[in-house]
């Protein structure tokens, strides 16, 4: 228990840590004085407190509320679907929510009768749109993950479903014009620093909803990875938790994937790490071990992303990818093993 | 007068599917009072389990009434019956990175609200489960690294974390060996008698049931229920009529099942008590059958002292040091006579 103690309080000061250093780093190198200072209120040199203000605090913010969120999901549908390797990209919840955006773009074009909307003016359509894609795949997979308990057939239906609705979207761009599409193309690469205030307005209330909403459900949760039968018999009713988790999943992923773009690997990395860490699987501790976790990586992928000392900014997709995708295989590797999940 | 913990009255237990229904059992009438350790035997797939599950709420029955401390469980509804059952079932626990104590706090789940967080109360009888389950020392360790004897008095623990009149178990020895059963139904048995709980459990055991058990619920291939002492339930020939078949016979002497087989020879058998019960055994087994009548008999083996056993066959007399060596002999004479 100490031990856990301990580690909460090192990843907690590793995040202002990291938080403090995301601020500073990029194309314009700014002094962490004048940070500090204007983190307290104090006045700095203008086009500093522009910077800060209007791109680097947003970006930061934005990094953390994605880490937490992402990765919180992937916890949650690891132990819904008792799966080690379930996770929101990989179930293709995300590209659900990404057909869901594509519709809202895109089908004005094909279908003109419909209210042309963009990105930019109408975030409530944008997210509405997001989630109940997002809800769309997850009910599928849900009802397949009934009868089909093999851990594998799982992912594969979750990627085939990724691949169809990847599809889809294909389709509704190609009878697009282009200008749409090109703005559709941008909102797919997945970008923290396209986040702005007013969208960090959407973004945070309703993401922490869901954020706090899951910190209530380690009792649940722990009792479901012991199975249905034994949940069942401790009195936990497994179709509420079910119908919780897959909500509150829908709910974050779909906001998430709105405004930042679909982000691979964290949702299912983050978790395993947390359980290696800390060394349990009781969801008392992995539930805010995880968030912590989420939003210490998260940052850390930013950081990353920005490539320290040029201009250029790589897709924090693929950073996650490649931080991500390893773990998943040693995961794999480890399950194998040990052929027993968590 | 002892209380009645469960109480089956004209219970059907089967599946129903939308176009037909399929009945596992019917007409189960069988109760189990406080204090009372119960198994519910019968060959493998004549619906033990379903009838647990049955009873458990986790399928529902076809016809008739359960009731648990008098109230019918249909009527209850989650924590309320988590507060009257307890299970433990065959479902294997996959997660690793739980310790034992994480999962035997789960039994109190019924006490707590959403949370879940512990209470005093509910931290006492986590430890009360442990210590009585032999755990003391385990709370700490990962379930996924214990025995299956170890994780079985886990689960065990759970339950009785859980605080519940009754307990079912579903083939609870099933994965352990002969000391871990031996030692998990001790404990069953302590349990029942110590804090006046009824427990069901479903094996298909026949010797640990009819060691330790107080009832037996035994079930035929129909699905039907034929309740009793074991003892009365051997000299009745139920377990003959349940398990026997062209192949084997269970012999009431013993209570052990042994094999039709054709013999080869009698046995005449005289001698040492202890020795002579071994060499029988060994004699059976090579199918040669034991008679009183010195005459009659093919061969006549005595034991003398100092284990040596005298074989006398028409009239060679051969002396042999063990029984291996004896049943050699006899089956080298049996083979000369064809």
């Amino acid at each position: 228990m100490k031990r856990n103690s301990l580690l909460f309080i090192i990843i907690s000061m590793g995040i202002v840590l990291i938080f403090l250093l995301d601020l500073r780093l990029g194309s314009v190198a700014i002094p962490m004085d004048a940070i500090v200072d204007l983190l307290q209120g104090e006045p700095i040199k203008q086009s500093w407190e522009y910077i800060l203000i209007n791109f680097r605090l947003p970006k930061a913010i934005t990094a953390c509320i994605v880490g937490a969120g992402v990765s919180i999901t992937g916890l949650q549908m690891q132990t819904l679907f008792r799966n080690p390797l379930a996770d929101t990209s990989i179930l293709g919840v995300g590209h659900g929510a990404s057909l869901g955006v594509a519709t809202f773009v895109l089908a004005p074009n094909i279908l003109p009768g419909l209210l042309s909307t963009s990105i930019s003016n109408n975030y409530w359509g944008l997210i509405i749109a997001s989630i109940m894609g997002a809800f769309v795949v997850l009910a599928i997979v849900s009802s397949i993950a009934t009868w089909m308990r093999d851990i594998v057939s799982l992912l594969i239906i979750g990627v085939m479903l990724g691949f169809i609705t990847g599809s889809l979207v294909s389709i509704l761009q190609f009878f697009s014009d282009p200008e749409t599409v090109q703005s559709f193309l941008i909102w797919t690469f997945g970008s923290l620093s396209g986040t702005t205030w007013t969208q960090l307005q959407f973004l945070i209330p309703i993401v922490s909803i869901g954020l706090f909403a899951s910190l209530l459900l380690p009792k649940s949760m722990n009792a479901i990875l012991l199975g249905e039968n034994y949940a069942k018999s401790v009195g936990v009713s497994v179709k509420t938790i079910r119908i919780t988790l897959v909500v509150l999943t829908g709910l974050i992923t779909g906001t998430l994937t709105a405004f930042v773009g679909p982000i691979a690997f964290l949702g299912i990395a983050v978790p395993h790490v947390a359980r290696l860490l800390f060394k349990t699987a009781n969801h008392r501790t992995l539930i805010p071990a995880t968030m912590l976790l989420g939003v210490l990586l998260m940052l850390c992928c930013d950081i990353i992303s920005q490539l320290p000392g040029s201009n250029t900014t790589i897709p924090i997709n693929s950073v996650t990818s490649i931080l991500g995708a390893p773990i998943v295989i040693f995961v794999i590797m480890q399950n194998r093993r040990k052929k027993s999940i968590f | 007068m002892k209380k009645t913990i469960l109480n089956l009255q004209k219970t059907a237990t089967g599946y129903k599917y939308s176009n037909k229904t399929k009945v596992i059992s019917r007409e189960i009438n069988a109760s189990i009072d406080e204090g009372k350790l119960v198994a519910l035997l019968g060959p493998n797939g004549c619906g033990k389990s379903t009838l647990l599950r049955t009873i458990a709420g986790l399928q529902p029955s076809l016809e008739g009434t359960i009731f648990i401390n008098n109230t019918k469980i249909e009527n209850l509804k989650g924590k309320a019956k988590a507060k009257l059952l307890s299970l433990v079932l065959t479902d294997r626990i996959e997660v690793a990175n739980l310790i034992v104590r994480d999962i035997v706090e789960v039994g109190r789940y019924p006490y707590t609200g959403s949370m879940g967080v512990l209470q005093p109360k509910d931290e006492i009888l986590i430890n009360e489960a442990i210590q009585q389950c032999n755990l003391e020392d385990y709370s700490d360790r990962m379930y996924s690294e214990l025995s299956d004897g170890e994780k079985q008095r886990v689960m065990l623990a759970r339950a009785l974390a859980q605080d519940t009149p009754l307990m079912m178990l579903d083939e609870p020895t099933a994965h352990l060996d002969l000391p871990n059963r031996v030692e998990l139904m001790k404990m069953l048995r302590d349990l029942a008698q110590e804090m006046n709980k009824a427990i069901l459990l479903s094996t298909h055991e026949l010797d640990l049931a009819l060691q330790w058990c107080d009832t037996i619920w035994l079930m035929n291939t129909d699905g039907y229920i034929e309740s009793g002492f074991p003892e009365d339930l051997v000299l009745n020939d139920a377990f003959a009529k349940v398990f026997s078949n062209d192949s084997f016979y269970f012999d009431k002497t013993t209570g052990v099942f042994k094999l039709n087989r054709r013999t080869y020879g009698t046995v005449f058998l005289t001698g040492n008590n202890v020795i002579k019960e071994w060499t029988r055994r060994a004699l059976e087994r090579e199918g040669y059958e034991l008679i009183d009548n010195e005459k009659d008999a093919t061969h006549c083996v005595h034991i003398q002292d100092s284990k040596k056993w005298l074989l006398k066959n028409q009239n060679k007399k051969i002396s042999c040091s063990s029984i291996e060596e004896l049943l050699n002999r006899i089956n080298n004479l049996n083979n000369n006579v064809k």
